[in-house]
């Protein structure tokens, strides 16, 4: 149990962590950091977006006046001062915005309300943090009295007129007093004829205000920025983020924003007023999280800093390998090292020794049940005799796929009984392929080999253990499962952590390697995880579910068939002109929701000049259909098929196809009854003569 | 709030002594559902049909039937009052089958009841047999569309800046579980599990459930639930103001959401509790809403529950 609170991974949402550990855990990327990106005392609005998990909260947070006070702990108010700025950090949803959405009153009335209500929450945790900061040093500022005198003019009618509020303290408890007053009557707008309601500022006064007013009843906050950080915008209406929009687009000196939004939950960029759109490198400008790590080395650096940061942080490694004190140790240092806490497999041996003592060859065993529904009839026993080679799994699916490819490819000449004279010239191609000395770059076999690796060791891997996750271990690959997400890599390490614990290990500790058990297991668990969490995601969830669980069935299909068009293929390329209007609404959701995840920039199609995308389904779902990470091969679908899979409604169109793409890889492929055409024998021959290319193309 | 005073007796629908004026239910395909309606004696039995459970037409029951349309709880109770005035029963006596309500729906007309005075209504809660796949039945179906406040349930804020706290009452939904607590990622949160459970075995469906929900939690979420019983209102009341009081919450967290997500029993727990004690107060109950929901979850009916509430 104890072991298991150790969980150096416990913990995968910056929301988890306290201010001390937010800056504990502060993982930069090398380069261009986030420090620059973000650049708070930049007076130019930022929207930082990005997917679930990105890191969008642990950076946001990172600049809150709460982290900046830790990491200053001798001298807060010094420290801020030389940051330049004062970070104030929340919630959108933390005002709860959706109640304003459903009262029972017109629009105008209603937006109002929520306005005022913003502008009393937003005042009030500004005047929270700075009374944190009068509790540091209370003379900052000059005269809290006279401070307290203009910050009660900030609002439109005389509210301090007997002079009783002469400390902060007291005008925060006004404000929150205002604020629940109003939280109270909105809660009881629905059986009301009228709300009783008084609105004692205007839009801004409150919010801009304050920092003004800092600015001049304080000679340390003389040029301090005030940065408002207002997180997960997603959580609020789109009415409601133009509010911001608008604040944003009207900010007066000295405050500054930094808006957190998943890339899905920009509703509107529009303001209020004339509805003018805020415009990026005008009115604002815009980091995009998701593509700061689509570079592989950048990802892997920061993942490789993050797991070793963490692991430090439970007491299992030496500081040494800190990160930030690079003078110690290299990045590829602290890889080697972490690399050799994954339990590796020889998957060759693996494969032939798991098949040695099995009876049925699993391989060979579910291709000649597929041969079986040949009509007519043909010899499968002989055919499959000479397919056979014996542990040697991955040999087995290269013979299938020289043997169907050629089938598939003369299935309109070839008569069954020439089937058996395909199977021995592919026998003999493959037998003198392995027996030569120098390998033949130019043979069918090695081509095969060289393709399509990965979907033979997957087909075989299968084919001994019901799945593939074996291909899945160690940290190499562990980085590109989880490209680009820095939450997935540690809900991953999570289980696996956990896996180990109740199998009585102490993982990570004392050079104690992750088994492949215990990596399997959390690959296994992550999957599923993503999977359920994604397809609950919006309105549109369900239908991206059933449209990425036909995806995948298809590209599971392609990959373990008898006959592979594409190798390795976990994407798909399509001219997003040509989809309906619904097709193209579930493919930009899952595209939104990180689902599918687009590969490169858009090509140019060089006959009909068309605009061709290219997806590959997200690394962490992969696992779930055994699906390969190479991301080589993509498969191409025509705007009918396509429509098929993403359109939950066509379900029979979604079948017919699937069938039609299943019986397109693999065995049986039709037959000739009649005799040998001239042109056929002509071709055997050929191959007879010791050309094993058959004519095929690869 | 003293709530050992309520009064919750177990209904033998074959000798069933009490009377109503006023007897509504929600429509669905549950034999509890039915049965319960059948055997209540008032002169007014109403069934109401809501558009979560998408009846067609011809699905319809006999009777009287109020269809109920609108999005949210609110509007759904508005479209009620329009076809029946239910102040006019305030001072009679009024029956609600909770059973196949939306649990919006059941707080948003307790929040009414209370608001018109109503001083005494009997509720009832229909215990199933068995859920048709154990702790794999889905209940909600369809994406969430939205996690909001559930109207008239939502409290002041307090503005200190310090976390949120989410009580989440879990039932079997994970999926509901888990987006609750995405919505509210900053939050501490204490699950209420159902113990004692309906049945013995549904405590255990119940953990398999909220396990799966596990990664969208924090990391001691798990450890430390609490427990009300799942067919108890009043002490699920109980237990939630007593750990509010006992953890001194107002002072730890900026806003305390209670999320009910269990047994219809159970919420008019939270209900009462919010509604006898946190009126005003930084305290809201959020729900995560699908639009559609499974008419039939569940077998048999194992218990009827009737529930007394006084208002005052």
């Amino acid at each position: 149990m104890e072991l298991l609170q150790q969980n150096p991974f416990t913990t995968i949402k910056a929301n988890d962590l306290d201010d001390s550990e937010i800056n504990q855990q502060w993982v930069d990327i090398k380069g261009t950091g986030f420090l620059d990106l973000f650049c708070p005392t930049n007076m130019m609005p930022q929207y930082i977006l990005g997917g679930k998990g990105s890191g969008k909260t642990h950076l946001i947070r990172y600049f809150s006046y709460k982290s900046q006070m830790d990491r200053h702990k001798e001298s807060p108010l010094n420290g801020i001062v030389e940051d330049g700025y004062f970070g104030i950090y929340f919630l959108a949803s933390g005002l709860n915005g959706s109640r304003f959405e459903h009262l029972p009153i017109e629009r105008g009335a209603r937006n109002a309300i929520f306005e005022y209500s913003f502008e009393l929450w937003f005042a009030g945790i500004t005047l929270e943090a700075i009374l944190e900061l009068k509790a540091v040093d209370s003379s900052f500022i000059r005269d809290e009295k006279l401070f307290c005198t203009d910050l009660c003019k900030l609002f439109n009618k005389d509210v301090n007129s007997d002079g009783e509020f002469y400390t902060i303290e007291k005008v925060k408890e006004y404000i929150v007093k205002l604020s629940n007053s109003v939280d109270l009557e909105v809660n009881n707008a629905f059986f009301k004829d009228k709300l009783d309601i008084q609105i004692l500022t205007n839009r801004g006064q409150l919010i801009f205000g304050i920092p003004q007013l800092l600015n001049k009843h304080s000679n340390e906050f003389k040029d301090v920025t005030f940065l408002y950080l207002i997180d997960e915008l997603e959580n609020i209406s789109e009415e409601q983020q133009k509010y911001i929009n608008t604040l944003v687009r009207e900010k007066q000196l000295p405050t500054s924003f930094r808006v957190g939004a998943r890339r899905h939950g920009i509703k509107t960029w529009k303001t209020l007023g004339a509805g003018e759109s805020n415009r990026e490198g005008h009115e604002f400008a815009k980091i995009n999280l998701d593509s700061v790590f689509i570079d592989d080395k950048k990802y892997e650096e920061f993942a490789v800093d993050l797991i070793i940061n963490r692991l430090i942080g439970a007491n299992l490694l030496h500081k040494d390998l800190l990160p930030n004190d690079g003078t110690k140790q290299s990045n590829e240092a602290r890889k080697l090292y972490l690399s050799e806490l994954f339990e590796e497999v020889d998957i060759p041996k693996l494969i032939t020794d798991a098949n040695k003592n099995k009876k049925n060859d699993p391989i060979l065993k579910s291709f000649k049940s597929r041969l079986e529904k040949a009509t007519p009839k043909i010899n499968t026993e002989e055919i499959i005799s000479e397919l056979s080679f014996g542990s040697d799994l991955v040999s087995e699916k290269v013979a299938i796929n020289i043997f169907c490819q050629h089938w598939s490819k003369n299935q309109a000449n070839l008569k069954a009984d020439e089937l058996i004279e395909i199977a021995k010239i592919t026998r003999s191609s493959i037998q003198e392929y392995l027996s030569a000395d120098i390998v033949d770059k130019d043979s069918l076999v090695y081509k095969k080999l060289d393709k399509y690796i990965n979907n033979y060791i997957a087909s075989a891997l299968r084919g001994i253990s019901q799945n593939n996750l074996d291909q899945y271990h160690g940290l190499n690959n562990l980085l590109i499962i989880t490209k680009g997400f820095p939450r997935h890599i540690l809900t991953v390490l999570r289980h696996a952590y956990r896996a180990e614990v109740f199998q009585g290990k102490t993982p990570f500790a004392n050079n104690e390697k992750i088994t492949l058990k215990s990596q399997k297991l959390a690959l296994k668990q992550s999957s599923d995880w993503f999977h359920e969490d994604c397809i609950s995601e919006g309105k549109l969830g369900t239908e991206v579910g059933i449209a990425l669980d036909r995806l995948c069935e298809i590209l599971r299909i392609e990959m373990y068939s008898d006959k592979p068009v594409e190798c390795s293929a976990s994407g798909f390329t399509i001219d997003k002109n040509q989809l309906s209007h619904n097709s193209k609404a579930i493919l930009e959701w899952a595209e939104l929701i990180r689902v599918i995840v687009p590969s490169g920039q858009p090509r140019q199609e060089k006959n009909s000049q068309r605009l061709i995308a290219k997806y590959q389904v997200n690394g962490l779902l992969c696992p779930r259909w055994g699906l390969s990470l190479a991301r080589r091969g993509a498969l191409s679908f025509s705007p009918e098929d396509i429509d098929a899979i993403l359109d939950a409604s066509k379900e029979e169109q979604y079948t017919e196809f699937k069938n039609k793409f299943q019986a397109s890889r693999n065995a049986p492929f039709k037959l000739k009854t009649e005799d040998k055409t001239p042109r056929q024998e002509e071709k055997i021959k050929k191959d007879d003569a010791g050309n094993f290319q058959m004519g095929l193309d690869i | 709030m003293d709530y050992s005073f309520y009064y919750r007796d177990e209904l033998n629908l074959e000798d069933l002594s009490k009377k109503y004026d006023l007897f509504i239910s929600v429509y669905n395909s549950s034999d509890r559902v039915k049965l319960v309606f059948n055997k209540i004696d008032a002169p007014e039995k109403y069934w109401l049909i809501i558009p979560e459970y998408e009846f067609a037409e011809d699905d319809l029951p006999e009777g009287n039937i109020f269809k109920v349309s609108g999005e949210s709880e609110s509007e759904q109770l508005v479209s009620l009052l329009k076809q029946v005035n239910l102040a006019d029963y305030k001072d009679k006596d009024v029956c609600v089958d909770l059973t196949g309500f939306m649990r919006p729906g059941v707080l948003f007309l307790l929040f009414y009841l209370k608001h018109m005075h109503f001083t005494k209504v009997d509720f009832l809660y229909s215990e199933p047999d068995h859920y048709i796949e154990k702790e794999k039945t889905k209940f909600s179906k369809g994406s969430v569309y939205d996690t909001r406040q559930i109207n008239g349930f939502s409290g002041s804020n307090n503005l200190k800046g310090n976390k949120d706290l989410l009580i989440i009452a879990a039932g079997y939904d994970s999926n509901l579980i888990a987006k609750t607590a995405q919505y509210k990622e900053n939050a501490e949160i204490v699950q209420i599990l159902g113990f004692p459970s309906l049945r013995a075995d549904m405590y255990q469906e119940n953990v398999l459930r909220t396990v799966a929900a596990s990664d969208s939690f924090t990391s001691n979420t798990l450890n430390d639930p609490i427990f009300a019983p799942a067919s108890d209102p009043f002490e699920t009341a109980n237990v939630i103001e007593k750990y509010i009081k006992e953890n001194d919450c107002f002072n730890k967290y900026d806003h305390i959401f209670i999320s009910p997500l269990s047994t219809k029993a159970q919420t008019l727990g939270v209900g009462l509790a919010y509604l006898n004690s946190y009126i005003g107060k930084p305290v809201s109950v959020i729900y995560p809403f699908t639009s559609h929901y499974s008419k039939e979850t569940s077998v048999g009916i194992s218990k009827v529950w009737s529930y007394t509430v006084e208002f005052n």
